[in-house]
């Protein structure tokens, strides 16, 4: 364990590292001939009961219940469950493209910062019905919703059908173990959107990273303050060359089909093997895949396929993983995502899209939503699970991380006597910035590459 | 080139319904069901009148009727009389029934030869005692003719010289059903009159409907307010309808105010809309002798309110509460039905709506009532214990169409059916109402086949709300579109422009407009209208036919110049008014040598018409109120700021434009009222006349500029070849000023446009990008291109549209053509989406009725013995595509279900696509373009690359062996490595092979979600699965075929993983 045996050896930390339970995320046979009803439906089951308990806390006195929207009772005072709807008159929408342009085979949706509009109206949707809710008499407002939270509902049915809302409440953070403490300063290091192939990138800026993260860079303290990162996280976009529109104009530009044709370039992963063989000799690392990288479109993402980095996954150093991901480290549990939820919610309601403020608190939200990304499937696109919405959070993680954010956030928040760390983990290629934390005192910092051309 | 003016306008109505069913038996003590106590919330208020308080009583009348009574007890008289009956709501929204006594109809026939007034009394009496001998006239109580006086007046027909006025014999009478007999005897010469020569009398004005003579008597218009004085107002003892208010009242004392100024305004107007939903049996569209009725949903709303009043829906069996809506359950569907009727009275609609209800819903209500034997049913109009009754019309009109449909005595509510508004008004691909409300209101609705219904109704509760919630909202959307087109606003400005009643509009054709208009105008100025037996004029043979409008013959070609298109706004009323050419201004051709030269106009047909001077003709002046009434509308229009205002008004000017139009085709109807093929005929050759003046005038007036086209109000000219726009413009401006002067006053050439650049393919085909301003174009203006044809496939639609984007827009000929060509290289190889090559027809009668072997019907008896439950029903619509089959087989008979295909990769006849859909419009857009090129876009490289796919039943496949073969080169993978996905060959491609199949499953993912989602949106509920089975939409095929190419691409993208599972740590 410790550090310098003798002056100039340096001895990487290490930390007991277990797998979470992702087998939810990993997709042995996906079958796609049903729909997308039933993960709403296993959502409300799951969460129905807990936002049933917290209500029940936070609404004491003679609040009626009503276990169904359809028992519903005009004019009494009560509470209601549901999943919440949005309806969106700027919510992008294959068939407004389709009217646009009947001649696309598949038109490719429309993305913007934010989709909200004035004329957004919330519905609350259970089994049995749904009924749309009127913010009147509170202080919320149809913005701040998403689409596919579950959520308990005080107030009224007026004459006119809608549900006039009083007070709100979500499921709650869910409950999560104390830690144990631990001794020494022990960080992992979060990168992000590294962005391989990128006509932006600065190669020399990756270069830098590998130089500093194998010890190469700075003085002694440096190296000193290097042996301390345990582990790396790559939170996805490793490449850049997918974006769904390059792939698209690929598939619509392919004249014959028989062709063998290489969608991906094949440079760029070349150098993303060489890229992480070279990390891997010095620092085991957990990589995610992103939106930008070589797997499957629909949340969870499947790990990368060894084919694609046929060095590097020989080492058993390098964790390839679902997006999302959890797992413990040092009995800290981590919770990891590419951030695409994150993002999409941003879209949908009305924090702003360059605020790392406003998506923190997405974060927190979701940890209060107990749901790691509720817009999908409705605009985050994910896989049409059946028997179980996993996305559900059973537990609190320790620590919750999103990448390829526009910038670096942090937050601790209090939630049962424990601390919980929220972070953002900017995007590497555009900021040159990764993320330490610290996994005794859950604080972190920030790191810059940069190369100044200048002298 | 205005559609409306259509040279032979000939609408005609043959209904069964004859005036004696007015005169309406009472069934015997109906008791007011007992299912009212569930609505009364629903009822109107109950404000006072205020009559009390000596206010006048004002209704906005919004139907009307009569009935035969054997004694007005209002007037205390004890013989036969008709009482018309006017329903309409007051200001607060009171409903109020007025009945209004005392008129008798009238007719005119000419004086007999040598007529002395004191013969007068003589006269009557022998009338009296003829028509006494009349079996249907024996039980009219009292004299049927009430009154026999001379009237001095002129016929409408002819001009004649010197303008003599005539004496005229009014015959007022009992009962409307007398006129029509009495005119009978008259024309036949039946009837002694005693010292005067027997002889056939013409009749005046015996064709007139006896509630437009009776309001033009009383000077009502359509949907207009009319007055009670309340001194005049007496109140019933007995309330005989439904409505809150019935006043009785003398003719005499009406008050009718002229539709202008402050009697625009509208009153609060109950609307309701409705739908049923009925169980069919498999396989069988629902019959109401054996289908029950299983939901009624009302969506009941008031003008000026933006709730609705109520959302009930009535189930048969419990139904689970459905948030924002009443539920009412029954056990029975007689209670259901029952309770209906009940709501109606309660609820008291003015306007009942729906979608197809004329067609369908009402008459399965009615005939499934008769079936269950329910005698408390047919009561759904607004008089107590009048039966409804359903009677079949035919409807021809050639601006319509022939439509039969069906008609209903349901005194005082007005049924518009929002299919109907829709046929009428709007050409469109589909009419259904899934297609039409997403044209509309952008909002697509779920489709539940009739087959799945059943299903649902017989599940539980749920099941039922399910359905509840499907039929609530196909109430709820007629109404939205009868707001968001406006159809009640301009329907009632329509009625009160042309003065008919609001119903008349929908169930007659134009030319009731024009007869009303031109009564009313004619009988003040004391001109008859004579009465025409069909075709009997003295013009000449039936079916002789006129010239028509003249077409220029177009110079075909691509013009990437502007050209100009000159304008003749509103031609045929403005020649009208030109050439003063009416009935009453026409001269006989034997009367012309008495006229001076200078008083008459002689038209380029050869026909005289006497110039204003000597008399205005009676179709000018209605013209020239129309169009002036038009300008003041728009002139307001443009100044109102509100809303609802602006709405009306705009109606307003609209129903003046399509009134103004519908004269012309008036005097043209060969088979109508009053034809007159003289004046359409010198009207057309009026506007030919006019055409070729243009053309020449602007030909020497312009040099160098050249006239391309020509088409009845319109020519394109091309000033010069290097020209921008703005100078074409000035110089169409400069053209349609000089040119105007050579006309005479009020017509007007006009120049509005400028085609920039345009495509003329043949006379009424071309299209062109239009410019009204310079900085930007306003639209892509197509005509006659179809686009919209249902025989046609979509891809033809959007293949045309696209290139005359490229062409047009973009003016990117080889653009154009290589679009053409990818688009042909994408059908070859299977690239096009299957919902673009379904066509599909309508199943309208048994297959064993069809005689020729037509597609549709080959597919329906294939489906039939595939799956005799879910095959489609008469009356459904089939979809299908073409596929490959044997060598010279038939193309009827390799019709196939899209779904089918999907599911079995049957083979699509890509080329029989290319061969008889895509080649013959495509050619005529490129022949003036590219020549003979033209052939090369259909043959060449593109065309070489054909994909096929493989069936994955049937055939060949019988014969084949399923084995593992790689991803790679399909080479078979021996079993001993068959968990592997690559032969050993292509292993060392393993990267760029796993990214392809990569590839393909990123886009169907991205695919599958996008449907997916969309379709959960569209039903409204994310909680349920999707039913919808709508195949015009566009995802229907889609995401069925994206569920079936991801399954595939993502078992070929297992392969992989299984064979290199995650290391375990």
């Amino acid at each position: 364990m410790n550090g310098a045996a003798s002056p100039g050896v340096f001895y990487r930390q290490t930390v007991d590292y277990e797998e979470g339970n992702n087998s939810c995320f990993l997709l042995q046979s996906p079958i796609y001939s049903q729909q997308y009803s039933q993960i709403y439906f296993c959502r409300l089951a799951a969460l129905r009961k807990e936002v049933e308990s917290s209500a029940r806390s936070k609404w004491t006195g003679n609040v009626l219940f009503v276990d169904r929207l359809l028992h519903l009772q005009q004019g009494v005072d009560c509470v209601i469950f549901g999943v919440l709807y949005k309806e969106m008159d700027l919510k992008p929408s294959i068939l407004k493209e389709y009217s646009k342009n009947p001649a696309e085979p598949v038109p490719v949706l429309p993305v913007r910062p934010s989709f909200t509009s004035d004329t957004d109206t919330v519905i609350l949707e259970d089994e049995t019905g749904r009924i749309r809710l009127n913010f009147e008499n509170c202080s919320f407002g149809a913005d701040t919703f998403l689409t596919g939270t579950v959520i308990a509902i005080k107030g009224q049915e007026t004459p006119s059908g809608d549900f006039s809302v009083d007070d709100i409440c979500f499921p709650g953070i869910p409950s999560l173990t104390i830690p144990y403490s631990l001794e020494n300063d022990v960080f992992v290091m979060f990168v992000s959107g590294i962005g391989l192939g990128a006509t932006w990138n600065i190669p020399m800026r990756e270069a830098m990273f590998l130089d500093f993260i194998s010890g190469k860079l700075g003085n002694e303290e440096d190296y000193r303050f290097c042996s301390q990162i345990a582990h790396l996280f790559v939170l996805g976009n490793l490449l850049c060359d997918v974006g769904q529109e390059t792939l698209m104009k690929k598939l619509q530009e392919q004249q014959t089909v028989n062709a063998g044709q290489q969608f991906f370039n094949a440079e760029h992963l070349i150098s993303a093997d060489r890229f992480l063989t070279t990390l891997l000799s010095t620092i085991p690392v957990t990589l995610l895949p992103g939106e930008m990288d070589p797997t499957n479109f629909l949340l969870p993402q499947q790990p990368l396929h060894p084919c694609l980095l046929p060095s590097s996954s020989k080492y058993i150093s390098l964790r390839r993983v679902t997006n999302p991901y959890q797992c413990q480290v040092n009995g800290r549990n981590i919770l990891a995502c590419s951030g695409q939820n994150v993002d999409d919610a941003c879209r949908y309601s009305k924090f702003d899209w360059n605020s790392v403020e406003d998506r923190l608190l997405i974060m927190e939200n979701f940890l209060n939503y107990r749901h790691l990304c509720p817009t999908a499937p409705d605009t985050l696109p994910c896989y049409p699970y059946y028997e179980e919405d996993p996305f559900v959070l059973k537990e609190c993680p320790h620590i919750f991380v999103a990448g390829n954010q526009p910038a670096y956030g942090t937050r601790l928040i209090e939630s049962a006597g424990t601390k919980v760390c929220l972070l953002c983990v900017p995007d590497f290629s555009t900021t040159g910035q990764v993320v330490l934390l610290n996994l005794r005192t859950l604080t972190s910092q920030v790191m810059e590459f940069m190369i100044d051309l200048s002298s | 080139m205005d559609s409306s003016a259509s040279p032979v306008e000939d609408d005609i109505i043959q209904e069964s319904l004859e005036y004696e069913s007015e005169k309406q038996e009472i069934a015997e003590a109906v008791e007011g069901s007992n299912f009212e106590y569930l609505f009364l919330s629903y009822a109107r208020t109950n404000n006072p009148l205020g009559t009390q308080q000596g206010r006048n009583l004002c209704i906005l009348q919004l139907d009307l009727d009569f009935e035969i009574v054997e004694r007005d007890q209002f007037l205390k008289d004890s013989s036969s009389a008709a009482v018309v009956r006017i329903y309409g709501v007051t200001e607060s929204g009171s409903s109020v029934l007025v009945r209004v006594h005392g008129f008798r109809p009238f007719f005119f026939i000419n004086c007999p030869v040598n007529f002395d007034p004191v013969d007068l009394p003589t006269l009557k009496g022998c009338l009296e005692k003829r028509a006494r001998e009349l079996t249907s006239v024996h039980k009219c109580q009292g004299p049927v003719v009430r009154d026999l006086e001379v009237f001095e007046g002129r016929s409408l027909l002819y001009f004649v010289p010197n303008d003599p006025a005539v004496q005229y014999l009014k015959i007022t009478v009992a009962l409307p059903t007398h006129i029509r007999q009495l005119a009978q005897l008259l024309e036949r010469g039946d009837v002694d009159f005693g010292r005067y020569e027997r002889t056939r009398y013409l009749t005046f004005e015996a064709s007139v409907d006896f509630l437009l003579r009776f309001m033009i008597e009383t000077n009502m218009y359509g949907c207009s307010w009319i007055e009670l004085p309340s001194d005049k107002c007496q109140f019933p003892k007995k309330q005989t309808s439904h409505m809150q208010f019935e006043v009785d009242i003398h003719y005499t004392d009406l008050i009718c105010h002229p539709p202008h100024g402050e009697w625009l305004r509208t009153a609060p107007i109950r609307i309701l809309s409705f739908d049923i939903e009925c169980a069919g049996r498999p396989g069988v569209f629902p019959e109401p002798e054996h289908d029950q009725v299983i939901q009624i949903a009302n969506y009941l709303t008031e003008t000026g309110k933006s709730e609705p009043i109520a959302r009930t829906v009535l189930t048969l069996g419990s139904c689970a509460p459905i948030a924002g809506a009443r539920v009412v359950s029954f056990n029975s569907e007689s209670e259901l039905l029952e309770a209906w009727v009940s709501f109606l009275a309660v609820t008291d609609p003015d306007i009942l709506t729906g979608y197809n209800i004329v067609n369908f819903d009402l008459p399965y209500l009615l005939n499934r009532a008769n079936v269950l034997r329910l005698s408390t049913f047919p009561f759904l109009g607004r008089l107590i214990g009048i039966r409804t009754k359903m009677q079949d019309t035919r409807l021809s009109s050639s601006a319509f169409g022939t439509h039969e449909s069906k008609s209903f005595t349901m005194n005082g509510r007005v049924i518009v059916d929002m299919l109907q508004i829709l046929v009428r008004d709007y050409k469109l691909r589909s009419y259904s109402l899934n297609s039409v409300s997403f044209e509309f209101l952008g909002e697509q609705k779920e489709d539940v086949h009739h087959s799945i219904i059943t299903e649902l109704f017989h599940g539980n509760e749920n099941t039922r709300r399910r359905l509840a919630v499907y039929c609530l909202k196909d109430a709820y959307l007629p109404q939205r579109l009868m707001e968001k087109l406006m159809s009640l606003t301009n329907y009632m400005e329509l009625a009160r422009v042309s003065g008919i009643p609001l119903a008349w509009l929908l169930s007659r054709g134009h030319m009731i407009k024009v007869v009303s208009l031109l009564h009313r105008k004619g009988f003040a100025e004391g001109l008859l209208i004579p009465d025409m037996k069909n075709a009997g004029h003295n013009s000449g043979e039936e079916g002789e036919s006129y010239e028509g409008a003249t077409v220029i013959e177009p110079k075909r070609g691509f013009y990437n110049m502007p050209i100009a298109t000159l304008d003749f706004a509103s031609l045929y009323p403005s020649i009208m008014m030109a050439h003063n050419i009416c009935y009453s201004t026409f001269v006989r051709k034997s009367d012309v040598q008495y006229l001076k030269p200078e008083d008459y106009i002689r038209s380029p047909s050869g026909d005289c018409f006497v110039r204003p001077t000597i008399r205005k003709g009676v179709l000018s002046k209605i013209l020239e109120d129309l169009l002036s009434a038009r300008k003041i509308a728009k002139k307001e229009l443009a100044e109102a700021t509100d809303p609802f205002l602006r709405s009306v008004l705009n109606g307003r000017q609209l129903a003046l434009k399509i009134s103004a139009n519908a004269v012309y085709g008036f005097t043209g109807a060969s088979r109508g009222k009053l034809p007159c093929t003289e004046i359409s005929a010198s009207i057309t050759a009026f506007g030919r006349q006019m055409i070729e003046t243009t053309k020449s005038l602007v030909e020497s007036k312009f040099p160098s500029s050249e006239v391309i086209y020509g088409d009845t109000d319109s020519v394109m000219v091309k000033f010069r070849d290097e020209l921008t726009l703005e100078e074409s413009m000035a110089l169409g401006q400069q053209a349609a000023d000089i040119i105007s002067q050579s006309f005479p006053k009020p017509i007007k050439l006009e120049f509005e446009k400028c085609y920039f650049p345009y495509l003329l393919i043949q006379k009424k085909r071309y299209a062109g990008l239009l410019w009204t301003k310079t900085q930007t174009y306003d639209k892509m203006d197509c005509k006659g291109i179809e686009t919209v044809r249902r025989d046609n496939c979509k891809l033809v639609a959007n293949v045309i549209s696209k290139v005359l984007e490229k062409l047009l827009i973009e003016r990117d000929v080889q653009g154009a053509i290589d679009f053409v060509k990818r688009t042909i290289s994408d059908l070859l190889q299977n690239k096009v989406d299957i919902s673009l090559l379904v066509v599909s027809k309508e199943l309208s009668k048994a297959a064993a009725d069809y005689d020729a072997n037509q597609a549709h019907v080959t597919l329906y008896k294939k489906l039939y013995q595939r799956d005799a439950g879910s095959a489609p029903s008469l009356g459904d619509r089939i979809p299908y595509v073409t596929i490959k089959g044997r060598k010279d087989q038939p193309a009827h008979e390799r019709a196939e279900d899209p779904i089918y295909v999907l599911e079995h990769n049957l083979p699509l006849d890509t080329e029989y696509y290319l061969k008889n859909m895509l080649r013959k419009p495509l050619e005529r857009i490129f022949r003036p373009i590219i020549g003979d090129k033209v052939s090369s876009l259909f043959e060449g490289e593109h065309t070489r690359s054909i994909t096929v796919t493989t069936p994955s039943t049937g055939g060949i496949m019988r014969f084949t062996k399923v084995s593992v073969s790689c991803l790679g080169c399909r080479t078979p993978i021996p079993q001993s490595e068959n968990e592997q996905p690559l032969c050993k060959y292509c292993k060392a491609n393993e990267a760029s092979i796993y990214e392809k199949i990569l590839g393909n499953v990123r886009e169907y993912e991205r695919q599958y979600a996008m449907l997916w989602t969309q379709c959960q949106r569209c039903m409204g509920s994310i909680c349920q699965d999707v039913l919808c089975s709508n195949s015009d939409c566009p995802i229907f095929y889609r995401r069925r075929k994206v569920q079936k190419d991801l399954q595939d691409a993502s078992k070929q993208f297992q392969r992989f993983a299984i064979h290199s599972s995650p290391p375990a740590w």
